[in-house]
């Protein structure tokens, strides 16, 4: 760690009952108010002195933001509810595996038991490691404020580190995720194997049909200030047929996403890892990866 | 603020600020030190306690989140005499400093609560948001095993829900 922890300050503190309850709140204290759901990345970051609010609005009350709800063709989850929560529901098990392939990598079981999926997206940490996986699956977000409801892509929810197209006053309420029958999977690579910080994390969805890869989607995150959508990487691999040769040109343009221009302007000894190591490692998990679902090579 | 919750089985409130941690207060307003201070921002798992059953890091609750909730420390595992989980980690050696002890006693608790019999891949899985600077690892592993196994043997006239 960098800096020196100093105690949590002094901050007005309210446990709302409701939704628009939240709302108003967010819309009173503005910039000054953060909200707070498992205080798993934001007690750290008061700590760090990189959060400082004077008003905490702690989401504990809202139990009907804390759900799973199983439709036809899709599933949505209430943005209060618990990794571990997600991550043990039957239908999330069946239906989206590679959601809860990533969950199962994120922190550690503490962690899991209070983290939240909406704390996560709203963390937008680069490295957060559900948004490879909920990206990939298509998800879409409700944002609840002021000016009413909206659903908006995933994909273009993150603007930067800590930073997404929220206003001020919104809050988000729900993970809406598609189902569809496909193939998936999550790989992260930290300095060690549990309970670790994404140097760089993968994820993939595909369908094979007639040996062909159809509807691909690849997003990698902790290698550009948001998680990102790897399109080119799709490109390459959509319509064309399953084979080592087209694996490894996908592989190999995986680390044209690593771009260290695009990187947050940390000087080089904050960085967690170089960006050599971080092309090399594009390659080797986009690989990785497209090899277990396809089962090429194995 | 008038904090309300179950405490190792009793009622228990505290006055507090809201920006005390759950940590600080069962360390300091509860004297129950047996939860311990390392890192403070959730990485090393010494402050872990049961809330609702869960393992979470009381250092990154609030006291005010514990409200309502059943939160125990090991000493509440220790009422009638040791938990057979403590005379595990006693039997197998698995302590030096004891530091990170009491956190690797009540995942092992919240572990086998969920899962009566793991396997030694599942308790490193459980275990792994606990750093341990003494013993490298063996004995906890060890001892969370020969636990299971004792609890097993000792409920066999008991119906446990699931």
């Amino acid at each position: 760690m960098q800096s020196e922890l100093r105690p949590l300050g002094s901050f007005e503190y309210y446990a709302p009952v409701s939704v628009a309850e939240v709302v108003n709140l967010l819309s009173v204290f503005g910039e000054e108010s953060r909200l707070l759901a498992g205080g798993t990345d934001l007690l750290p970051q008061m700590r760090m002195g990189k959060q400082l609010p004077k008003v905490i609005i702690d989401l504990r009350k809202l139990g009907e933001l804390r759900y799973v709800k199983e439709e036809s063709s899709l599933i949505r989850i209430g943005a209060c509810t618990t990794l571990t929560e997600v991550a043990n529901t039957r239908c999330v098990q069946s239906r989206l595996p590679v959601l809860v392939e990533a969950i199962n990598q994120l922190g550690c079981i503490e962690i899991r038991n209070r983290a939240t999926i909406g704390g996560n997206l709203c963390n937008a940490s680069p490295a957060a490691d559900t948004a490879p996986a909920l990206l990939v699956l298509d998800a879409h977000v409700k944002l609840v404020g002021l000016e009413g409801e909206r659903v908006v892509p995933l994909s273009e929810f993150f603007l930067g580190p800590g930073k997404t197209i929220m206003r001020r006053s919104e809050l988000m309420t729900e993970v809406i995720v598609p189902v569809k029958e496909k193939k998936g999977g999550f790989l992260k690579l930290g300095r060690r194997h549990g309970f670790t910080l994404s140097l760089i994390s993968v994820s993939a969805s595909v369908q094979i049909q007639d040996g062909v890869f159809r509807d691909v989607r690849v997003a990698m995150g902790a290698i550009a200030p948001t998680p990102v959508r790897c399109q080119q990487v799709e490109a390459i691999l959509e319509g064309e047929k399953v084979s080592e040769e087209v694996i490894e040109r996908a592989a190999l343009a995986a680390k044209e996403e690593v771009n260290p221009s695009r990187e947050t302007g940390k000087s080089r000894e904050y960085r967690r890892a170089t960006d050599d190591y971080r092309r090399e490692m594009a390659y080797v998990l986009v690989k990785r990866i497209l090899k277990k679902l396809t089962e090429v090579g194995i | 603020m008038k904090v309300k919750f179950i405490l190792n089985g009793n009622p228990a409130s505290a006055e507090l600020g809201p920006n005390e941690t759950l940590l600080d207060c069962l360390r300091q307003k509860f004297k129950l030190t047996s939860v311990k201070k390392g890192c403070e921002v959730g990485e090393c798992g010494a402050c872990t306690v049961l809330v609702n059953g869960l393992p979470v890091r009381s250092c990154l609750m609030l006291a005010v989140q514990a409200e309502g909730s059943e939160v125990t420390t090991v000493e509440g595992l220790s009422v009638e005499g040791l938990h057979p989980i403590q005379k595990a980690f006693l039997e197998k050696n698995a302590y030096q400093c004891g530091y990170c002890t009491p956190g690797m006693i009540l995942v092992t608790k919240a572990l086998l609560d969920t899962i009566p019999f793991p396997s030694p891949e599942e308790v490193k899985e459980w275990l792994e948001g606990h750093l341990c600077r003494c013993t490298g690892y063996e004995q906890i592993i060890e001892a969370v095993l020969s636990a299971s196994k004792a609890l097993g043997e000792k409920s066999h006239n008991t119906w446990k829900a699931v």
